[in-house]
Protein backbone atom coordinates (compact mmCIF):
# COMPACT_ATOMS: atom_id res chain seq x y z
CA UNK A 1 0.00 0.00 0.00
CA UNK A 2 0.98 3.28 -0.78
CA UNK A 3 2.78 5.33 2.54
CA UNK A 4 1.18 8.57 1.83
CA UNK A 5 0.17 10.92 -0.77
CA UNK A 6 3.48 11.80 -3.08
CA UNK A 7 4.97 8.03 -2.00
CA UNK A 8 5.13 4.58 -2.23
CA UNK A 9 5.72 1.76 0.07
CA UNK A 10 8.73 -0.61 -1.41
CA UNK A 11 6.96 -2.86 -2.36
CA UNK A 12 4.31 -0.40 -4.31
CA UNK A 13 7.40 0.73 -6.08
CA UNK A 14 9.00 -2.62 -7.28
CA UNK A 15 5.03 -3.55 -8.41
CA UNK A 16 5.04 -0.97 -10.59
CA UNK A 17 8.94 -1.19 -11.82
CA UNK A 18 7.70 -4.92 -12.61
CA UNK A 19 4.94 -3.50 -14.36
CA UNK A 20 7.11 -1.33 -16.34
CA UNK A 21 9.75 -3.65 -17.15
CA UNK A 22 6.56 -5.70 -18.45
CA UNK A 23 4.84 -3.00 -20.66
CA UNK A 24 8.15 -2.14 -22.08
CA UNK A 25 9.81 -5.84 -22.55
CA UNK A 26 5.75 -6.11 -24.27
CA UNK A 27 5.98 -2.47 -26.32
CA UNK A 28 9.88 -2.69 -27.02
CA UNK A 29 11.50 -5.82 -26.59
CA UNK A 30 13.20 -7.39 -23.55
CA UNK A 31 16.99 -5.71 -25.14
CA UNK A 32 15.39 -2.46 -25.12
CA UNK A 33 13.13 -2.73 -21.79
CA UNK A 34 16.75 -3.54 -20.37
CA UNK A 35 18.63 -0.45 -21.97
CA UNK A 36 16.22 1.86 -20.67
CA UNK A 37 15.83 0.76 -17.33
CA UNK A 38 16.60 3.82 -15.43
CA UNK A 39 14.40 5.72 -16.96
CA UNK A 40 11.40 3.11 -16.74
CA UNK A 41 11.85 3.20 -12.81
CA UNK A 42 11.80 6.98 -12.51
CA UNK A 43 8.54 6.65 -14.88
CA UNK A 44 7.27 3.65 -12.58
CA UNK A 45 7.69 5.36 -9.46
CA UNK A 46 5.69 8.73 -10.47
CA UNK A 47 3.05 6.75 -12.06
CA UNK A 48 2.62 4.69 -9.27
CA UNK A 49 2.03 7.90 -7.21
CA UNK A 50 -0.10 9.53 -9.47
CA UNK A 51 -2.52 6.33 -9.42
CA UNK A 52 -2.41 6.27 -5.83
CA UNK A 53 -4.11 9.76 -5.50
CA UNK A 54 -7.29 11.13 -3.97
CA UNK A 55 -9.29 13.21 -5.49
CA UNK A 56 -13.50 14.00 -4.90
CA UNK A 57 -15.30 13.53 -8.03
CA UNK A 58 -15.08 17.60 -8.78
CA UNK A 59 -11.40 17.56 -8.85
CA UNK A 60 -11.36 17.77 -12.30
CA UNK A 61 -8.22 17.95 -14.98
CA UNK A 62 -9.23 21.11 -16.23
CA UNK A 63 -5.67 23.38 -15.70
CA UNK A 64 -4.64 22.60 -19.56
CA UNK A 65 -7.51 23.94 -20.71
CA UNK A 66 -6.41 27.22 -22.57
CA UNK A 67 -6.69 29.96 -19.66
CA UNK A 68 -8.62 31.66 -22.08
CA UNK A 69 -11.31 29.68 -21.74
CA UNK A 70 -11.56 29.93 -18.83
CA UNK A 71 -13.40 32.55 -16.15
CA UNK A 72 -10.71 33.65 -13.89
CA UNK A 73 -7.62 32.45 -16.24
CA UNK A 74 -7.43 29.34 -14.55
CA UNK A 75 -10.65 27.65 -12.86
CA UNK A 76 -13.59 26.21 -14.67
CA UNK A 77 -16.43 27.45 -12.24
CA UNK B 1 33.36 53.84 -19.93
CA UNK B 2 31.17 50.78 -20.40
CA UNK B 3 32.57 48.09 -23.15
CA UNK B 4 29.91 46.87 -25.88
CA UNK B 5 30.16 43.82 -24.24
CA UNK B 6 29.05 44.98 -21.37
CA UNK B 7 25.80 47.11 -22.17
CA UNK B 8 22.84 45.70 -20.75
CA UNK B 9 19.69 45.50 -22.79
CA UNK B 10 18.27 48.81 -21.43
CA UNK B 11 21.93 50.65 -21.81
CA UNK B 12 22.25 49.85 -25.64
CA UNK B 13 18.46 50.68 -26.27
CA UNK B 14 19.06 54.03 -24.89
CA UNK B 15 22.36 54.39 -26.32
CA UNK B 16 21.34 53.41 -29.73
CA UNK B 17 18.47 55.92 -29.39
CA UNK B 18 20.63 58.83 -28.43
CA UNK B 19 23.26 57.97 -31.07
CA UNK B 20 25.98 56.98 -28.68
CA UNK B 21 26.12 53.81 -30.07
CA UNK B 22 26.24 52.33 -33.84
CA UNK B 23 24.22 49.11 -34.23
CA UNK B 24 26.03 48.10 -36.86
CA UNK B 25 29.53 48.74 -34.54
CA UNK B 26 27.97 46.87 -31.36
CA UNK B 27 26.96 43.64 -33.69
CA UNK B 28 30.55 43.72 -35.36
CA UNK B 29 32.32 44.23 -31.71
CA UNK B 30 29.70 41.30 -30.47
CA UNK B 31 30.08 38.93 -33.34
CA UNK B 32 34.01 39.46 -33.09
CA UNK B 33 33.84 38.61 -29.08
CA UNK B 34 31.97 35.64 -30.00
CA UNK B 35 33.99 34.55 -32.46
CA UNK B 36 36.62 34.95 -29.96
CA UNK B 37 34.89 32.79 -27.38
CA UNK B 38 32.87 29.91 -28.73
CA UNK B 39 35.37 27.48 -29.82
CA UNK B 40 36.16 26.88 -26.11
CA UNK B 41 32.02 27.74 -24.83
CA UNK B 42 30.34 26.15 -27.71
CA UNK B 43 27.44 28.49 -26.75
CA UNK B 44 26.11 28.77 -30.52
CA UNK B 45 24.30 26.17 -33.09
CA UNK B 46 24.80 28.78 -35.60
CA UNK B 47 26.05 32.07 -36.07
CA UNK B 48 24.34 34.49 -38.26
CA UNK B 49 27.00 37.06 -39.36
CA UNK B 50 25.22 37.85 -42.78
CA UNK B 51 21.77 38.49 -41.69
CA UNK B 52 22.93 40.16 -38.18
CA UNK B 53 24.62 42.99 -39.94
CA UNK B 54 22.43 43.55 -42.49
CA UNK B 55 19.62 43.91 -39.73
CA UNK B 56 22.27 45.71 -37.75
CA UNK B 57 22.37 48.54 -41.24
CA UNK B 58 18.69 48.80 -41.36
CA UNK B 59 18.28 49.76 -37.39
CA UNK B 60 21.53 51.80 -38.07
CA UNK B 61 19.02 53.80 -40.89
CA UNK B 62 16.05 54.01 -39.08
CA UNK B 63 17.92 55.93 -36.21
CA UNK B 64 19.44 58.18 -38.71
CA UNK B 65 16.07 58.82 -40.54
CA UNK B 66 14.46 59.54 -36.71
CA UNK B 67 10.90 58.49 -36.08
CA UNK B 68 9.78 56.08 -33.60
CA UNK B 69 12.17 53.08 -32.43
CA UNK B 70 11.09 50.18 -30.79
CA UNK B 71 11.90 49.37 -27.29
CA UNK B 72 14.58 46.68 -28.33
CA UNK B 73 15.61 48.71 -31.21
CA UNK B 74 19.10 47.86 -31.54
CA UNK B 75 19.96 44.74 -29.31
CA UNK B 76 21.21 42.12 -30.28
CA UNK B 77 19.65 38.86 -29.24
CA UNK B 78 20.24 35.06 -28.96
CA UNK B 79 17.44 32.67 -29.78
CA UNK B 80 17.53 29.42 -28.27
CA UNK B 81 17.59 26.60 -31.23
CA UNK B 82 14.09 25.56 -30.80
CA UNK B 83 13.01 29.10 -31.86
CA UNK B 84 11.17 28.85 -35.95
CA UNK B 85 13.80 31.19 -37.61
CA UNK B 86 13.03 31.98 -41.51
CA UNK B 87 15.88 31.22 -43.47
CA UNK B 88 17.81 30.58 -40.28
CA UNK B 89 18.60 26.75 -39.84
CA UNK B 90 16.87 25.31 -36.24
CA UNK B 91 18.03 22.16 -35.34
CA UNK B 92 16.34 21.14 -32.09
CA UNK B 93 19.75 20.50 -31.27
CA UNK B 94 19.04 17.57 -32.77
CA UNK B 95 19.72 14.86 -36.00
CA UNK B 96 16.29 14.41 -37.06
CA UNK B 97 16.37 18.63 -37.61
CA UNK B 98 19.79 18.93 -38.11
CA UNK B 99 19.32 20.53 -41.91
CA UNK B 100 15.73 21.78 -41.19
CA UNK B 101 15.51 26.01 -42.03
CA UNK B 102 11.78 26.98 -41.12
CA UNK B 103 9.48 29.20 -43.48
CA UNK B 104 8.53 31.72 -40.95
CA UNK B 105 9.40 33.28 -37.24
CA UNK B 106 7.85 32.46 -34.07
CA UNK B 107 5.05 34.89 -32.82
CA UNK B 108 8.04 35.43 -30.31
CA UNK B 109 11.03 36.38 -32.82
CA UNK B 110 8.54 38.16 -34.81
CA UNK B 111 7.77 40.36 -31.99
CA UNK B 112 11.50 40.94 -30.70
CA UNK B 113 12.22 41.87 -34.44
CA UNK B 114 9.30 43.90 -34.80
CA UNK B 115 10.60 45.87 -31.59
CA UNK B 116 14.00 46.72 -33.23
CA UNK B 117 15.93 43.37 -31.87
CA UNK B 118 19.04 41.94 -34.03
CA UNK B 119 19.47 38.43 -34.55
CA UNK B 120 22.99 37.25 -33.63
CA UNK B 121 22.30 33.57 -34.05
CA UNK B 122 20.85 30.12 -32.63
CA UNK B 123 22.23 29.56 -29.05
CA UNK B 124 22.33 25.99 -28.38
CA UNK B 125 19.84 24.00 -26.42
CA UNK B 126 20.27 20.11 -25.32
CA UNK B 127 18.43 17.63 -27.82
CA UNK B 128 14.85 18.75 -27.86
CA UNK B 129 15.45 20.77 -24.76
CA UNK B 130 15.27 17.82 -22.42
CA UNK B 131 18.31 16.19 -20.56
CA UNK B 132 21.33 14.70 -23.14
CA UNK B 133 23.83 16.88 -21.97
CA UNK B 134 25.10 19.88 -24.21
CA UNK B 135 28.76 20.46 -25.90
CA UNK B 136 28.71 24.15 -23.75
CA UNK B 137 30.96 24.70 -21.39
CA UNK B 138 29.88 26.80 -17.88
CA UNK B 139 32.61 29.80 -18.33
CA UNK B 140 32.84 29.51 -14.83
CA UNK B 141 34.16 26.42 -14.38
CA UNK B 142 34.67 24.23 -17.84
CA UNK B 143 34.55 21.15 -15.92
CA UNK B 144 31.23 22.05 -14.19
CA UNK B 145 27.99 21.68 -16.33
CA UNK B 146 26.32 24.91 -17.54
CA UNK B 147 22.84 23.53 -17.00
CA UNK B 148 20.02 23.00 -19.47
CA UNK B 149 18.07 23.38 -21.64
CA UNK B 150 18.41 26.32 -22.20
CA UNK B 151 22.22 26.13 -22.03
CA UNK B 152 23.70 28.39 -24.27
CA UNK B 153 21.74 30.67 -23.95
CA UNK B 154 22.71 32.01 -20.30
CA UNK B 155 26.35 31.02 -21.46
CA UNK B 156 26.07 33.47 -23.87
CA UNK B 157 24.82 36.02 -21.55
CA UNK B 158 27.49 35.24 -19.35
CA UNK B 159 29.52 35.61 -21.32
CA UNK B 160 29.08 39.21 -22.83
CA UNK B 161 28.33 37.72 -25.99
CA UNK B 162 24.61 39.34 -26.24
CA UNK B 163 22.78 41.04 -23.32
CA UNK B 164 19.90 38.39 -23.75
CA UNK B 165 19.14 35.11 -24.96
CA UNK B 166 16.04 33.73 -25.22
CA UNK B 167 14.70 30.10 -23.62
CA UNK B 168 12.02 27.58 -22.59
CA UNK B 169 11.10 25.66 -19.31
CA UNK B 170 9.02 22.11 -19.05
CA UNK B 171 10.84 21.39 -15.77
CA UNK B 172 14.10 24.02 -15.39
CA UNK B 173 15.45 24.95 -18.12
CA UNK B 174 15.62 28.48 -18.09
CA UNK B 175 16.35 29.04 -13.84
CA UNK B 176 18.45 26.17 -13.83
CA UNK B 177 21.13 27.16 -16.30
CA UNK B 178 20.51 30.65 -15.39
CA UNK B 179 21.47 30.11 -12.05
CA UNK B 180 24.30 28.29 -12.76
CA UNK B 181 26.29 30.68 -14.66
CA UNK B 182 25.80 34.09 -13.23
CA UNK B 183 22.70 35.75 -14.73
CA UNK B 184 19.18 36.51 -14.48
CA UNK B 185 16.84 34.05 -15.62
CA UNK B 186 13.05 34.58 -15.66
CA UNK B 187 10.07 32.45 -16.98
CA UNK B 188 7.04 33.98 -16.74
CA UNK B 189 3.17 33.03 -15.79
CA UNK B 190 2.19 30.12 -18.06
CA UNK B 191 0.25 31.66 -20.97
CA UNK B 192 1.90 34.86 -20.66
CA UNK B 193 3.73 34.71 -23.74
CA UNK B 194 2.78 32.78 -27.07
CA UNK B 195 4.56 29.59 -28.26
CA UNK B 196 3.97 29.58 -31.66
CA UNK B 197 6.83 28.57 -33.82
CA UNK B 198 8.43 27.33 -30.65
CA UNK B 199 9.42 23.26 -31.17
CA UNK B 200 7.00 21.61 -27.80
CA UNK B 201 8.36 19.26 -25.45
CA UNK B 202 5.67 19.18 -23.17
CA UNK B 203 2.51 21.65 -24.57
CA UNK B 204 0.84 21.89 -21.39
CA UNK B 205 4.23 22.96 -19.18
CA UNK B 206 6.17 24.28 -21.81
CA UNK B 207 6.53 28.30 -21.12
CA UNK B 208 8.90 30.66 -23.09
CA UNK B 209 11.61 32.78 -20.70
CA UNK B 210 14.63 34.33 -20.95
CA UNK B 211 17.83 35.25 -19.56
CA UNK B 212 19.47 38.70 -19.01
CA UNK B 213 22.06 40.44 -16.86
CA UNK B 214 19.60 42.39 -15.05
CA UNK B 215 15.51 42.47 -13.52
CA UNK B 216 14.76 45.32 -15.59
CA UNK B 217 16.09 44.18 -18.85
CA UNK B 218 13.57 41.06 -18.14
CA UNK B 219 10.68 43.24 -17.27
CA UNK B 220 11.70 45.30 -20.71
CA UNK B 221 11.58 41.94 -22.62
CA UNK B 222 8.48 40.74 -20.73
CA UNK B 223 6.68 44.24 -22.04
CA UNK B 224 7.41 43.33 -25.86
CA UNK B 225 6.41 39.46 -25.66
CA UNK B 226 3.44 39.25 -23.13
CA UNK B 227 0.20 39.02 -25.14
CA UNK B 228 -2.87 36.90 -26.32
CA UNK B 229 -1.96 34.44 -29.39
CA UNK B 230 -4.74 32.57 -30.84
CA UNK B 231 -2.54 30.39 -32.97
CA UNK B 232 -1.31 29.01 -29.49
CA UNK B 233 -4.41 27.67 -27.53
CA UNK B 234 -2.67 27.59 -24.07
CA UNK B 235 -2.11 31.69 -24.52
CA UNK B 236 -4.24 33.41 -22.50
CA UNK B 237 -6.77 35.92 -23.70
CA UNK B 238 -5.94 38.35 -20.26
CA UNK B 239 -5.08 41.58 -20.15
CA UNK B 240 -1.44 42.93 -19.93
CA UNK B 241 -0.07 46.49 -18.14
CA UNK B 242 2.99 47.35 -19.53
CA UNK B 243 5.80 47.12 -16.67
CA UNK B 244 7.63 50.22 -18.36
CA UNK B 245 8.40 52.71 -15.94
CA UNK B 246 7.11 51.10 -13.33
CA UNK B 247 9.98 49.01 -11.63
CA UNK B 248 11.04 51.92 -9.32
CA UNK B 249 11.25 50.51 -5.68
CA UNK B 250 12.23 53.67 -3.69
CA UNK B 251 9.94 53.80 -0.78
CA UNK B 252 8.65 50.11 -0.93
CA UNK B 253 9.60 46.26 0.72
CA UNK B 254 8.15 43.54 -0.34
CA UNK B 255 6.98 40.63 1.75
CA UNK B 256 8.04 37.22 1.25
CA UNK B 257 7.51 33.83 2.01
CA UNK B 258 10.42 31.50 2.91
CA UNK B 259 10.23 28.11 1.68
CA UNK B 260 12.13 25.65 3.45
CA UNK B 261 10.97 21.67 3.75
CA UNK B 262 12.26 20.04 0.74
CA UNK B 263 14.50 23.07 -0.40
CA UNK B 264 16.14 23.37 2.70
CA UNK B 265 16.93 19.89 3.00
CA UNK B 266 18.25 19.46 -0.47
CA UNK B 267 20.54 22.39 -0.77
CA UNK B 268 24.09 21.97 0.12
CA UNK B 269 25.27 23.36 3.24
CA UNK B 270 27.33 26.53 1.59
CA UNK B 271 24.19 27.06 -0.71
CA UNK B 272 21.84 27.00 2.73
CA UNK B 273 23.95 29.62 4.64
CA UNK B 274 23.94 31.70 1.91
CA UNK B 275 20.48 31.52 1.04
CA UNK B 276 20.45 32.93 4.99
CA UNK B 277 22.16 35.31 4.69
CA UNK B 278 20.61 36.60 1.98
CA UNK B 279 17.21 36.58 3.84
CA UNK B 280 18.61 38.28 6.82
CA UNK B 281 19.62 40.77 4.32
CA UNK B 282 16.44 41.72 3.06
CA UNK B 283 14.70 41.48 6.17
CA UNK B 284 17.41 44.16 7.61
CA UNK B 285 16.31 46.11 4.77
CA UNK B 286 13.05 46.02 5.28
CA UNK B 287 11.65 43.04 3.92
CA UNK B 288 8.44 41.60 5.65
CA UNK B 289 9.53 37.42 5.84
CA UNK B 290 7.78 34.77 7.27
CA UNK B 291 8.61 30.91 7.22
CA UNK B 292 5.46 29.76 4.65
CA UNK B 293 4.26 25.87 4.72
CA UNK B 294 3.60 24.55 0.90
CA UNK B 295 0.71 22.67 0.53
CA UNK B 296 -0.18 19.45 1.12
CA UNK B 297 -0.77 18.79 -2.17
CA UNK B 298 2.88 19.93 -2.78
CA UNK B 299 3.55 16.43 -2.07
CA UNK B 300 3.78 13.82 -5.27
CA UNK B 301 3.89 17.26 -7.77
CA UNK B 302 7.22 16.60 -9.20
CA UNK B 303 5.84 13.16 -9.92
CA UNK B 304 2.85 14.86 -11.99
CA UNK B 305 5.49 17.07 -13.16
CA UNK B 306 7.44 13.64 -15.01
CA UNK B 307 4.30 12.04 -15.66
CA UNK B 308 2.74 14.80 -18.04
CA UNK B 309 6.00 15.92 -19.31
CA UNK B 310 7.13 12.19 -20.90
CA UNK B 311 3.33 11.67 -21.73
CA UNK B 312 3.23 14.38 -23.75
CA UNK B 313 6.84 13.93 -25.30
CA UNK B 314 6.02 10.86 -26.55
CA UNK B 315 2.45 12.10 -28.55
CA UNK B 316 5.45 15.26 -29.92
CA UNK B 317 7.54 12.72 -31.29
CA UNK B 318 5.18 9.34 -32.32
CA UNK B 319 5.40 9.57 -35.86
CA UNK B 320 8.99 10.29 -35.55
CA UNK B 321 10.56 8.08 -33.17
CA UNK B 322 8.53 5.44 -35.35
CA UNK B 323 10.76 5.64 -38.05
CA UNK B 324 14.16 7.42 -37.03
CA UNK B 325 14.36 6.10 -33.49
CA UNK B 326 18.39 5.70 -34.27
CA UNK B 327 18.72 9.57 -34.69
CA UNK B 328 17.61 10.14 -31.13
CA UNK B 329 19.83 10.73 -28.19
CA UNK B 330 19.97 7.89 -24.95
CA UNK B 331 17.91 10.34 -22.89
CA UNK B 332 15.20 12.20 -25.54
CA UNK B 333 14.98 8.51 -26.75
CA UNK B 334 13.97 6.66 -22.82
CA UNK B 335 11.52 9.37 -22.64
CA UNK B 336 10.20 8.78 -25.74
CA UNK B 337 9.79 4.93 -24.95
CA UNK B 338 8.57 5.49 -21.22
CA UNK B 339 6.09 7.80 -21.85
CA UNK B 340 4.35 5.90 -24.34
CA UNK B 341 3.68 3.22 -21.83
CA UNK B 342 2.20 5.76 -19.20
CA UNK B 343 -1.58 4.60 -18.64
CA UNK B 344 -4.76 7.30 -19.88
CA UNK B 345 -5.59 7.25 -16.25
CA UNK B 346 -1.88 8.43 -14.34
CA UNK B 347 -2.04 11.21 -16.70
CA UNK B 348 -5.38 12.58 -15.81
CA UNK B 349 -4.73 11.67 -12.54
CA UNK B 350 -1.58 13.97 -12.57
CA UNK B 351 -3.19 17.15 -14.50
CA UNK B 352 -6.30 16.69 -11.88
CA UNK B 353 -3.07 16.87 -9.30
CA UNK B 354 -1.49 19.79 -10.62
CA UNK B 355 -4.92 21.97 -11.00
CA UNK B 356 -5.19 21.27 -7.19
CA UNK B 357 -1.77 22.30 -6.24
CA UNK B 358 -2.17 25.46 -8.29
CA UNK B 359 -5.35 26.28 -6.43
CA UNK B 360 -3.77 25.74 -3.42
CA UNK B 361 -0.71 27.68 -4.37
CA UNK B 362 -3.15 30.55 -5.01
CA UNK B 363 -4.46 30.42 -1.33
CA UNK B 364 -0.50 29.74 0.30
CA UNK B 365 0.14 33.10 -1.94
CA UNK B 366 -2.13 35.04 -0.55
CA UNK B 367 0.03 36.92 2.08
CA UNK B 368 3.27 37.31 0.27
CA UNK B 369 4.51 39.01 -2.88
CA UNK B 370 6.85 36.13 -3.81
CA UNK B 371 8.44 33.34 -2.10
CA UNK B 372 12.29 32.94 -1.84
CA UNK B 373 14.10 29.79 -1.83
CA UNK B 374 17.54 28.85 -3.11
CA UNK B 375 18.52 28.92 -6.79
CA UNK B 376 19.81 25.18 -7.07
CA UNK B 377 20.84 22.56 -4.83
CA UNK B 378 24.33 23.94 -4.84
CA UNK B 379 26.90 25.84 -7.87
CA UNK B 380 27.23 24.13 -10.94
CA UNK B 381 27.48 20.08 -10.37
CA UNK B 382 31.09 18.65 -11.45
CA UNK B 383 29.23 16.14 -13.96
CA UNK B 384 29.19 16.66 -17.46
CA UNK B 385 26.98 14.01 -17.76
CA UNK B 386 24.04 15.69 -16.34
CA UNK B 387 22.50 19.21 -16.42
CA UNK B 388 21.61 19.24 -13.15
CA UNK B 389 18.65 18.27 -10.91
CA UNK B 390 15.44 19.96 -11.79
CA UNK B 391 13.53 19.58 -8.33
CA UNK B 392 13.89 22.93 -7.35
CA UNK B 393 11.56 24.08 -10.56
CA UNK B 394 9.71 21.77 -11.54
CA UNK B 395 6.38 22.30 -9.02
CA UNK B 396 6.14 26.27 -10.21
CA UNK B 397 6.74 25.11 -14.17
CA UNK B 398 4.24 22.30 -13.35
CA UNK B 399 1.91 24.97 -11.16
CA UNK B 400 2.14 27.62 -14.09
CA UNK B 401 3.66 30.12 -11.92
CA UNK B 402 6.23 32.84 -12.91
CA UNK B 403 9.78 32.23 -11.48
CA UNK B 404 13.15 34.21 -11.83
CA UNK B 405 16.76 33.80 -10.42
CA UNK B 406 18.98 36.60 -9.57
CA UNK B 407 22.70 36.18 -9.05
CA UNK B 408 23.82 36.94 -5.47
CA UNK B 409 27.31 35.64 -4.92
CA UNK B 410 30.01 33.19 -5.67
CA UNK B 411 30.90 29.84 -3.77
CA UNK B 412 34.20 29.03 -2.30
CA UNK B 413 35.54 27.66 -5.14
CA UNK B 414 34.17 30.41 -7.76
CA UNK B 415 30.97 29.06 -9.04
CA UNK B 416 27.47 31.22 -8.95
CA UNK B 417 24.98 30.95 -6.25
CA UNK B 418 21.74 32.98 -6.26
CA UNK B 419 18.24 33.14 -5.23
CA UNK B 420 14.75 31.72 -6.55
CA UNK B 421 11.51 33.94 -6.31
CA UNK B 422 8.62 32.62 -7.03
CA UNK B 423 4.85 34.81 -7.66
CA UNK B 424 1.46 34.78 -8.43
CA UNK B 425 0.05 33.70 -11.08
CA UNK B 426 -0.34 36.81 -13.81
CA UNK B 427 0.86 39.15 -11.64
CA UNK B 428 4.49 38.82 -13.28
CA UNK B 429 4.80 42.51 -12.62
CA UNK B 430 4.86 42.38 -8.69
CA UNK B 431 7.38 39.26 -9.15
CA UNK B 432 9.51 41.40 -11.03
CA UNK B 433 9.60 44.39 -9.10
CA UNK B 434 10.40 42.26 -5.79
CA UNK B 435 13.02 40.28 -7.47
CA UNK B 436 14.24 44.55 -8.82
CA UNK B 437 14.14 45.09 -5.19
CA UNK B 438 16.08 42.15 -4.03
CA UNK B 439 18.75 42.69 -6.59
CA UNK B 440 19.35 46.56 -5.44
CA UNK B 441 19.39 45.77 -2.24
CA UNK B 442 21.88 42.75 -2.58
CA UNK B 443 23.82 45.18 -5.20
CA UNK B 444 25.76 42.00 -6.17
CA UNK B 445 27.66 41.68 -9.84
CA UNK B 446 29.06 38.34 -10.44
CA UNK B 447 31.32 40.18 -12.89
CA UNK B 448 32.98 38.73 -15.90
CA UNK B 449 33.16 34.56 -15.72
CA UNK B 450 37.14 33.47 -16.06
CA UNK B 451 36.38 31.80 -19.21
CA UNK B 452 35.20 35.02 -20.63
CA UNK B 453 38.03 37.65 -20.21
CA UNK B 454 39.03 38.54 -24.03
CA UNK B 455 40.53 42.20 -24.37
CA UNK B 456 37.46 43.94 -26.19
CA UNK B 457 37.17 47.63 -27.79
CA UNK B 458 35.08 50.26 -25.53
CA UNK B 459 32.82 52.73 -26.37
Amino acid sequence: MPVGPGSLSPEEEQRWVEDFRLRAAVRWGDERAADIAATLGKTAHAVGVMMHMEFSHDEMPGFYLPPSETEDGWRVQ
Amino acid sequence: MTSFTDLTVSETARAVRDCEVSPVELTQVLLDHISGLDSRLYAWETIDPEGALAEARRCEAAVTRGGVLGPLHGVPVGLKDIYYTAGLRTTMGSRVYRDFVPQQDAASVARLRGAGAIVLGKTVTTEFAMGDPPRTRNPWNDAHTPGGSSSGSAVAVASRMCAFATGSQTAGSVIRPAAYNGVVGFKPTYGRVSRHGVFPVSWTLDTLGWMTRTVEDSAVVLDVLAGHDSRDSGCANLPYTSMAGDMETEGWSPRIGIVAGDFERSASAETQAHTFTVIEALRINGAVVELLDLPISYLGIREAQLVIDYTETAAVHRDTHATRADEYGPNVRSRIESGELIPAVAYAQAQRHRRKFRSDMDQTMLAVDALIMPAATGPAPADLSSTGDPGFYSPWTVAGLPAITIPTGLSKSGLPLGVQLVGKGFDDATLLRTARWVESVLDFDPGVPPGARLPTPAT
